[in-house]
């Protein structure tokens, strides 16, 4: 199990995390989100112990992770922009990761010939897409108990995000825990089953991608008379309200059904309930707090 | 560990390969063009600086190619995240980097020696070979600590190359200074670690330990300038092993902060040279000026160098320059 408990980290004055609480159940696969800045790379990295946090704990099946090696030979961290010596190619790529993994050698040549990737080519030659699908293929063969990946998808074409998605599904049934941090949301929709949004130095949420999304709801509905709309007059709070002509969008927390009577109250031309997904979830979570707002912007 | 040694001395078997062929052919034609020379005057005509400057060029260049890991974050990413810690990572680069260090030198060394004795024979008599080559592998050893050392100070490459240009010349130059003003022998080559390597090997030249009497051509001074250099070399390997411990990824690329690099050097430089420039010409004053605004803009990365560390040059300019007219 990975847990922080009290996880502060800052860059000079820039604080990154003031107290971040995290669990990621093993056998788990759990998308990383965020806005841009809000220090997903940085916790990948703290989890697999490239940096060290300035406060709180950050441990894995119970043990520190910084500079330790028992808990670091159980975990593989891809980061968005892997390094590779200039004259690796797929082969000395494999041999580097053989001498700290105990890596699957049919598996590694599996993924490279699914992913039809040139054996003898330097990589520094390969495409940003080709690149990460080597080092997608060492992920994979590493046996590692921990996977973390950062901008997991970034670059990768439909069809190897299906396998990329397959792999980790693989994982996740042979016990691996994988965190994926990455902004899109609809491919990690497909294969997560928690997530930790961070946001503003700390986790805003965290937990199970199911729970989640049933906390949260989206109705549009109209009113016959003309009188300016206000958020007040919605007998619960809303997120976010946005009104286009007559139709009138919320983006609330809590049950779906309660607020659909209690709008109904109202008497309003029709009331109806928008299927949310995860990207919709994570839009109206991150704007509500006022990121990249134009209508608060104004 | 073990495995890892393994693989990084495979990874580093191509370079040592070359740098043996090609520090050997350098040595070789260094001997050869210098025939004439040794015919006439023996041991005295050994070309022995060819061999100080491969054996020092090499103790440079090698830790810097091992420990650039350090300076690119996309490198520390991946050897801060494998299951190692980061000195034992540290620990195999550096043995590693000594190993090719060592081997490309042996063959250099003595590819060229053979070559001597067997052109020259009885002419080098006096040459102990051996005792040459093991007495050189200590400075180079003390080369390649402190290299390593300061190179790692600095949180990007070309920092790291600029800090070990600049301190490699530093405690010379302060010793220079210092001789400016008590009027005393010259001993400022001594004081660096290249100094003090040559001297070693010009001491060895001399048939040494077959005639004790030789040892008179060493100075206490220079004594005092190898000793410290050497003991600068262990304590430069013992702070990089512990430095490592307590180092933060985030800094890698950061603006390079360590006192053993810009923040110390450029005032000390400003001083000593705007001293030591002013003594001879007014024209080097004005460099020197120059040099230090535009070594301060490499360390800031802006030419905005800052009040604070403007103040702080311009003072060690100016009590340089004062200093000059005492002397």
């Amino acid at each position: 199990m990975i847990k922080t408990e009290g996880l502060r980290k800052s860059f000079d004055k820039h604080t990154v995390f003031d107290g971040a609480d995290i669990t990621v159940e093993d056998g788990s696969v759990c998308g990383l989100i965020g806005i841009n800045g809000a220090g997903k790379s940085t916790l990948l990295r703290i989890l697999s112990g490239v940096m060290r946090q300035d406060g709180g704990n950050v441990s894995i099946d119970g043990m520190p992770v910084y500079d330790n090696r028992a808990v670091k030979s159980n975990v593989f961290f891809l980061p968005d922009d892997p390094y590779y010596d200039s004259n690796f190619n797929v082969k000395r790529l494999r041999e580097l990761y053989e001498a700290f993994y105990d890596l699957d050698k049919e598996k590694y040549e599996k993924y490279i010939k699914l992913f039809h990737l040139p054996v003898d080519k330097p990589i520094r030659n390969f495409s940003k897409g080709m690149r990460r699908q080597a080092f997608i293929a060492v992920a994979f063969a590493c046996k590692a108990k921990y996977i973390f990946l950062d901008e997991a998808f970034d670059g990768l074409d439909p069809l190897c995000r299906m396998e990329f998605k397959r792999g980790i599904i693989e994982c996740k049934e042979r016990g691996t825990t994988v965190v994926i941090s990455s902004h899109s949301l609809r491919e990690l929709e497909d294969i997560c089953d928690s997530f930790i949004l961070i946001d503003r130095s700390t986790v805003k949420q965290c937990g199970a991608l199911v729970d989640a999304l049933e906390k949260i709801f989206k109705l549009q509905f109209a009113f016959g008379d003309d009188q300016e709309f206000t958020r007040e007059r919605l007998p619960f709070e809303v997120l976010r309200l946005s009104k286009i002509g007559k139709v009138i969008t919320v983006v609330a927390h809590g049950n779906s059904n309660d607020a659909i009577e209690r709008i109904k109250e109202l008497s309003p031309l029709f009331v109806e309930e928008i299927q949310m997904d995860f990207e919709d979830m994570f839009i109206e979570e991150v704007q509500s707090r006022g990121y990249l707002d134009y209508d608060k912007g104004e | 560990m073990k495995k890892y040694f393994v693989y990084e001395l495979k990874k580093s078997l191509f370079v040592m390969c070359i740098l043996a062929v090609l520090t050997a052919a350098i040595y070789e034609v260094s001997i050869l063009t210098s025939a004439e020379d040794i015919l006439e005057w023996g041991s005295r005509r050994m070309p022995t600086d060819s061999i100080v400057a491969i054996g020092g060029a090499l103790s440079v260049i090698i830790p810097i190619w091992k420990l650039e890991y350090l300076m690119k974050k996309r490198s520390v990413d991946l050897y801060y995240s494998l299951p190692l810690s980061h000195t034992c990572i540290l620990a195999v680069k550096f043995s590693v980097g000594l190993i090719v260090l060592f081997s490309s030198f042996t063959v250099a060394y003595w590819v060229g020696s053979f070559t001597a004795m067997a052109t020259f024979g009885a002419l080098l008599n006096n040459v102990n070979f051996v005792l040459m080559y093991f007495a050189m592998l200590i400075p180079m050893a003390v080369i390649y600590s402190m290299t390593s050392f300061i190179f790692t100070r600095a949180n990007r490459f070309v920092d790291g190359i600029a800090f070990v240009i600049m301190t490699g010349m530093s405690l010379g130059t302060v010793v220079e200074v210092i001789s400016q003003f008590m009027g005393v022998y010259r001993v400022t080559l001594f004081f660096t670690p290249f100094g003090a390597m040559s001297l070693i090997s010009w001491y060895f030249l001399g048939n040494f330990f077959k005639n004790i009497s030789s040892a008179v051509d060493v100075s206490f001074m220079q004594w005092v300038g190898m000793i410290t250099v050497a003991l600068l070399g262990i304590a430069a390997a013992i702070g990089l092993f512990f430095s490592e411990r307590v180092a933060k990824a985030e800094n890698c690329e950061q603006l390079s902060e360590s006192y053993f690099g810009y923040k110390t050097m450029i005032p000390l430089y400003t001083f000593s040279l705007a001293l030591l420039g002013t003594l001879n010409s007014y024209l080097l004053t004005v460099l020197v000026a120059g040099a230090a605004y535009a070594v301060s803009t490499l360390y800031k990365r802006t030419a905005k160098i800052g009040w604070k560390f403007g103040v702080k040059v311009g003072i060690a300019f100016i009590v340089g320059v004062g200093f000059s007219f005492m002397i």
